[in-house]
């Protein structure tokens, strides 16, 4: 009887959540649009801001963003597939497997002002980098590391195991195998990941705020120490907090607008990576 | 040993941790000609053609025993460099191998990175091994097109000019038609044929008329309480072997 019911009500509840989802998503989106729309004009993203964020635009904040995202990509690129060739390529003991399972997942549970606090020790104050663009970037990588060495490691395990025996049988040596075979085809899966990783962390405040970004005063970066970037986050950051003039809160609204426009763009990208991951899949059975 | 045998196998058994999968096995095999080996499924087979490229490497819970004698090497011994003999000695699977990508690329997948030296000759290794394979006429014109387009039969002989074109002496195949239609299963049972002028096969097969066909000598396996055993040797069976090539391989040109 009440086995029933509950068969019965499953549904239903599955269903009320899903819109829940759906309305908590699409309310965030269209409050941020109705705040911010009208900061948004070509002049507002092709020009620097003037007067602490209440005219002007946000050209730098964008620049600042893009290449920290580009900071991340160069770092977590060569960690993740390295970890992820050594986690479902090279590895064959369980034990070991395991564990570099547990510690993938645990650093995707890390509260993100940690990596911060330990980015302004090492790079800021032991390294004497000041803020840099630099750390920021491999501070993010690790804050993207575990999602885009589990999209490798998944992509990993659908490689039919007969194309690896098939290019050992060539007498390929582990190495071989590795470059021939595991890396193209878990390209898909890294492309994904990637997308993903950077959509988060793109976004993040806590590990640039000490280590690699600033208000106001920075341009493009010409070295590696004392060379911060603005952004996007920090920018929003700073705006909700102390101002009080409205037209600086709408350019933080607009700041907003952009940041999400970002995010969403690589999200959509990921979504071609992973179809085309599937589409191998099947050509290959 | 005998001058006229290019692989000996004395004594070879196998174990899955405590568990033996195959009581020992002795036979010779003759140069230039098909060696076929039958049985039951899951009689060991297929486990017994990867012990002789060692590709039962691959599984750490196998052991083999015994000794595999090739040109004067153990295969068996810990001490052999299991790529250089898995260069001389290729094999092909049941089911088609295709990389992701281009026929051309596919056939080149594996000279390309065993031997890069050879770069200027890959057109030619490419045409000769596509050629070898029966497969040039149908594919010359779309040598750029993806190896995923061509059907089932052709996929397979595509995955038989990969394995040529690294000039292996020696060719494993494993069931290599029993997922295919009559007709690609004749069309490669004649490439096997022709095969045998250059090359020496050991062919798993199910298909007792394939090992009259086309095969010299023959080997079947049985079961005996649970483990895989072989049969005395048999004669030499089907029509093509009434005169055995007595002579040793002749090479083709090394390019
Ligand atoms: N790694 C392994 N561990 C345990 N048993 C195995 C392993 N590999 C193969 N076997 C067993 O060995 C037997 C022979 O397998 P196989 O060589 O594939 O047979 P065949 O090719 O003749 O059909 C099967 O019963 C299979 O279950
Ligand atoms: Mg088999």
């Amino acid at each position: 009887m009440l086995d029933k019911l509950l068969n019965r009500l499953l549904p239903i509840v599955c269903f009320v959540c899903t819109l829940l989802t759906f309305l908590l998503l699409v309310g965030v989106i269209s409050y941020v649009f109705s705040r911010g729309f009208s900061a948004l004009s070509w002049e507002f993203l092709s020009t620097p801001t003037k007067e602490a964020g209440s005219a002007g635009g946000i050209l730098y904040q964008i620049l600042g963003t893009l290449i920290l995202g580009f900071g991340t990509t160069i770092f977590v690129s060569p960690l993740a597939y390295g970890y992820a060739l050594i986690h479902s390529f090279f590895l064959k003991s369980g034990k070991r497997k395991r564990l570099m399972s547990v510690f993938i997942y645990s650093l995707n549970g890390f509260p993100s002002i940690i990596f911060g606090i330990f980015g302004f020790f090492l790079f800021v104050k032991f390294l004497g980098w000041g803020k840099s663009w630099l750390a920021g970037g491999i501070l993010l990588a690790l804050v993207s590391l575990p999602t885009v060495t589990v999209a490798i490691i998944e992509r990993i395990k659908e490689i039919p195991s007969l194309h690896k025996e098939a290019a050992y049988a060539m007498g390929f040596n582990g190495e071989k195998v590795a470059w021939s075979v595991i890396i193209p085809q878990s390209l898909g899966g890294y492309f994904t990941g990637l997308f993903l990783g950077l959509a988060r962390a793109i976004g993040e405040t806590a590990p640039i705020l000490f280590t690699a970004t600033v208000f106001a005063g920075a341009t493009l970066p010409t070295g590696v120490s004392q060379s911060p970037v603005l952004s996007l986050p920090y920018h929003l950051f700073v705006l909700a907090q102390d101002s009080y003039n409205p037209q600086a809160l709408t350019n933080g609204w607009g700041a907003a607008l952009v940041l999400i426009g970002i995010v969403f763009t690589l999200s959509f990208l990921a979504l071609p990576a992973r179809m085309i991951v599937h589409q191998k899949a099947k050509n290959d059975e | 040993m005998n001058n006229n045998v290019l692989i000996s196998l004395r004594n070879v058994s196998v174990f899955a941790k405590k568990k033996q999968l195959l009581s020992p096995v002795s036979f010779d095999v003759v140069p230039n000609t098909i060696h076929s080996l039958m049985g039951p499924s899951g009689v060991g087979k297929s486990t017994l053609l990867k012990c002789i490229n060692r590709l039962t490497d691959l599984q750490p819970e196998l052991r083999v025993e015994g000794e595999i004698w090739y040109r004067n090497k153990n295969i068996l011994s810990p001490r052999t460099n299991v790529e250089n003999i898995r260069k001389k000695i290729g094999m092909v699977f049941q089911a088609p191998v295709i990389f992701p990508g281009s026929i051309e690329k596919n056939v080149l997948f594996g000279i390309k990175r065993m031997a890069p030296e050879k770069k200027k000759d890959f057109p030619e290794i490419l045409e000769m091994s596509l050629r070898e394979a029966a497969l040039w006429d149908e594919v010359k014109d779309r040598l750029k097109d993806r190896a995923h387009l061509l059907s089932v039969g052709q996929k397979q002989r595509l995955s038989i000019a990969r394995v040529l074109a690294l000039r292996p002496e020696i060719i494993l195949l494993d069931e290599p038609t029993s997922a295919l239609d009559p007709r690609s299963t004749e069309l490669i049972e004649n490439l096997f044929v022709s095969l045998k002028k250059a090359h020496t096969l050991i062919l798993v097969t199910h298909d007792k008329s394939q090992t009259e066909g086309i095969c010299d000598s023959c080997i079947e396996f049985t079961w005996e309480n649970g483990v895989g055993k072989m049969n005395e040797i048999q004669a030499a069976c089907g029509t093509s072997c009434e005169e055995p090539t007595l002579t040793l391989a002749p090479k083709l040109e090394t390019i």
